[in-house]
């Protein structure tokens, strides 16, 4: 009587078992990349509201601070600033105009 | 000859303490992940809503603190957890007509009961943004007014350490113009 093949062989539970590590490591991949992308949105917020309140008290001195642009002859000038944060990447800055009060 | 069909006691016994640990185990790890994503969960909630916090607070405050030059009433008025800001800024016609009488003319600004509330004009304070444990306000650097926002938790996580407070300082500059927009006060 020949005998019955019952469970898994070998190659078969060693194929298994590399998909389940495989599915677990790109979930924790995910998982990770969700998280790094999450931090980099909250700097960036924070930088935001940093330099928003840095472009407020700017705006708020008295006098303007910044170089003077002289847009048209006997105007009043208008200040220009720029406000720069290395956390805001890919942008150039935040350019403040100002005018003489 | 006696032919071995199915399993033994032993077999059996064997078979379910391993199925039930099997079970156990995918349980509480299910467990732990659902515990897991729930605080996660709260904090996204609460992150969510503070992020929100100085759009809106930027968009409300600024020119509700703007106009308030030679008014009959005061324009800005800072009590301890109470922000009270009234400007004249337009009326029927789209003009100024000298009454708070429009929305978002006289506004208040609180936290209460774990909400940022604002009551406009006669209404009553109505809860907008969740999660905001805290509320401060600051007007010793005027014409700049500063917020101190402190946001939590709705509960407390039980996968984190701490009381998971998040605090913000953002500062609004409240233009002082006459209504005629021309000359500015100080």
């Amino acid at each position: 009587m020949e005998k019955e093949n019952l469970g898994f062989t070998l190659v078969e539970v060693l194929i298994s078992m590399m998909l389940l590590i495989l599915t677990t490591v790109s979930l924790l991949g995910s998982l990770d990349q969700a998280f790094r992308h999450y931090r980099t949105a909250e700097l960036r917020w924070r930088a935001t509201i940093e330099v928003w309140n840095q472009i407020e008290l700017l705006r708020a001195d008295t006098p303007a601070a910044g170089d003077p642009l002289l847009i048209l002859p006997d105007s009043r000038p208008l200040y220009r600033s720029v406000i720069r944060d290395s956390r805001l990447l890919g942008q150039s800055g935040w350019e403040v105009l100002i005018a003489d009060r | 000859m006696r032919t071995g069909r199915g399993f033994g006691f032993f077999e059996m016994m064997v078979a379910s303490m391993l199925s039930g640990l099997i079970f156990l185990g995918f349980l509480v790890v299910i467990g732990q992940f659902q515990k897991g994503c729930s605080d996660l969960n709260l904090i996204l909630e609460r992150d969510s809503n503070f992020w929100l916090a100085p759009l809106l607070l930027s968009r409300w405050i600024a020119p509700t603190g703007n106009n308030r030059w030679e008014q009959p009433w005061p324009g800005v008025v800072v009590q301890p957890g109470l922000l009270e800001l009234n400007s004249e800024i337009h009326g029927k016609g789209g003009f100024p007509d000298s009454e708070l009488s429009s929305s978002f003319e006289s506004l208040r600004l609180r936290a209460s009961k774990s909400n940022l509330q604002v009551k406009s004009g006669q209404g009553n304070f109505q809860p907008v943004i969740k999660n905001i444990a805290s509320m401060s306000f600051d007007s010793e650097q005027m014409p700049v007014i500063t917020i101190r926002l402190e946001a939590g938790t709705d509960r407390s996580p039980s996968s984190f350490e701490g009381n998971l407070l998040e605090t913000m300082e953002l500062s609004i500059l409240l233009r002082n113009y006459r209504p005629s927009l021309f000359l500015e006060g100080t």
